[in-house]
């Protein structure tokens, strides 16, 4: 019937085809009525939470994954502070710090950082500090844990402190778990951001179910005369919000992808926030796809239990 | 197959359209349903293809009493019955072929079984050139004509046919009747509700009555 349908018309090209499915003049298939503007809206309606939803999605990846790398990279490591102090050289600080981390078991590899590397670890913060070469700057030491290690830090922190003055142990302990703390609440915050726009995208599309059945009254009376099911009449309609939902899904989905490229992008040229946001890597983008899917699946099941639950109190 | 007794019917709040309506059809019977306009002729074929249900009294369709019948049984039970509604209620965003096969397609089954019937019975009731043509598109004779494929594509046990020749000129009034006729020799058993006093005439067939609420029977 539907080849029939089109037979007389001029045949879409690709990109109208195209073009149709996104903005949903698709060539009607189902035994419900197109959904013309209604459906046209909902898209839209639909696009948006599923925008939001990769948004909130790939803060949470980001972050997730942030808080990964920050923790791999810093439980392997320790830097050792060494601040100026008037009775001994710097120099002197320095060795009688390395000589005791040659005596700790599970050290891969302890170096004094050079002058410019702390400079540029600094330059950020500080600026170009060329000019203020006479400002007191504390030494530090990088230090590697070989992998699994098992080092006593409160022993180490103590001999560390008695071998000279001024020498302090900086384990990150203390600032990895802020930062994870933070990166934690982010999360449950995305959680909850999520949880949001799926209880909005369900009492949508549950409102624009009943609508569309008031609507198609008449449709949905004829088809239980003729001995069609409530299965039946679910199916049909739940088949067109799937199309919606995936239509609206795909859009959010591709809106989002552009934001996201641009941020990265805005990020590579540094200095567009105020931390250096990674943006999604490569890949991450697959994870985007759960959310149309996600979409769909919400917009169809919710279309089927209204309809269900709608029918199931008529007479 | 039909049992009507002592049924009442009132839509809401309203009189009682319909009072101590009793008759039963037997399988393979063929019946016309007379009476003045709003009689309650339509009113009556609701109960019987259960779109209304009645206030008071008993029906039972094809031994189902209606008052207990769950809902997940109707469909079961509509599918065996043709409905030609008096005001056709075809659905406008499907094409003709589609509405007539709307029957066929709500059981479930594939299109390539049903088809050619029902390319055949649209051909046979003269619309075989307008198959794709949307109701709107179509005169009144011709959506008549559609409304009545669409009721026997199924092959009902029963068909309950509203005014079914109102459109349509005396000539094409004897064909359908023909039609609901050989229906009836096949098995199925027919009530046509009518004004037309020719179709009543040239059938012999027994009269049901309706008149100031009561329905009353001639052979
Ligand atoms: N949905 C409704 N709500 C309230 N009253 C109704 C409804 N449908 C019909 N009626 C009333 O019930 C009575 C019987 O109507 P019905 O349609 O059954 O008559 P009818 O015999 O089919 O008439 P006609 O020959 O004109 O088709 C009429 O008085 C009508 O006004
Ligand atoms: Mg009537």
């Amino acid at each position: 019937m539907t080849d029939a349908d089109t037979s007389d018309k001029v045949s879409l090209s690709p990109v109208s085809n195209w073009m149709a499915l996104i903005v949903g003049r698709t060539p009607r298939s189902g035994i419900m009525p197109p959904a013309d503007v209604t459906g046209a809206t909902l898209v839209l309606v639909i696009a948006a939470m599923s925008y939001l939803a990769c948004l909130a999605f790939g803060a949470m990846v980001t972050v997730t994954r942030s808080a990964n790398d920050w923790t791999a990279q810093l439980e392997g490591s320790l830097t050792i502070q060494v601040k100026p102090h008037a009775e001994i050289a710097t120099e002197d600080q320095i060795s009688a710090a390395l000589a005791v981390l040659d005596d700790v078991e599970g050290i891969e590899r302890a170096s004094a950082l050079s002058e410019e590397d702390i400079r540029a670890l600094l330059d950020p913060w500080l600026g170009e500090t060329t000019e203020s070469e006479d400002l007191p700057l504390p030494s530090l030491i990088d230090v590697e844990l070989s992998p699994g290690a098992n080092v006593d830090m409160s022993r180490l922190a103590e001999r560390l402190a008695a071998a000279a003055p001024g020498i302090e142990l900086d384990t990150h302990r203390q600032w990895l778990s802020e930062l994870l703390a933070a990166a934690r609440s982010a999360v449950w915050l995305s959680i909850g951001i999520l949880t949001l726009i799926t209880l909005t995208t369900v009492a949508i599309v549950v409102f624009a179910t009943r609508a569309s059945l008031a609507a198609n009254h008449e449709s949905v009376e004829v088809l239980h005369l003729v001995g069609a099911p409530d299965e039946f009449v679910a199916n049909e309609v739940q088949r067109h919000f799937l199309q919606l939902g995936l239509r609206g899904g795909a859009s959010g989905l591709a809106a989002a992808i552009l934001t996201f490229l641009a941020i990265t992008w805005l990020g590579s040229e540094g200095g567009a926030f105020l931390l250096p946001v990674p943006g999604l890597m490569l890949s991450d983008y697959p994870w985007l796809l759960l959310v149309p899917a996600s979409v769909a699946l919400t917009t169809t099941l919710a279309a089927r239990m209204t309809v269900l639950r709608v029918l199931g109190r008529m007479i | 197959m039909v049992r009507f007794e002592n049924v009442g019917m009132r839509y809401g709040m309203g009189p009682e359209i319909l009072r101590d309506v009793s008759f039963h059809l037997e399988p393979g019977s063929l019946h016309f349903l007379t009476g003045p306009s709003g009689a309650g002729k339509t009113s009556l074929l609701k109960l019987m293809f259960l779109a209304h249900k009645p206030s008071r009294g008993l029906i039972s369709m094809f031994g189902h009493d209606v008052a207990t019948t769950s809902r997940a049984e109707l469909p079961g039970l509509r599918r065996r019955i043709g409905v030609v509604f008096q005001e056709f209620r075809l659905l406008e965003h499907l094409t003709t072929y589609e509405n007539v096969a709307l029957p066929l397609k709500v059981t479930g089954r594939n299109e390539s079984e049903y088809r050619d019937d029902v390319e055949e019975l649209l051909t046979w009731v003269g619309l075989g050139d307008r198959m794709q043509a949307r109701p709107s598109t179509l005169s009144g004779g011709e959506q008549q004509r559609a409304a009545i494929a669409r009721a026997v594509v199924g092959r009902p046990a029963l068909l309950l046919a509203d005014e079914p020749t109102g459109n349509v000129d005396p000539e094409m009034g004897q064909r359908l009747l023909r039609l609901f006729i050989e229906l009836n020799r096949l098995g199925t058993s027919v009530l046509i509700a009518t004004h037309d006093r020719a179709l009543v005439d040239a059938s012999h067939a027994p009269e049901l009555i309706i008149q100031n609420g009561e329905l009353t029977y001639r052979d």
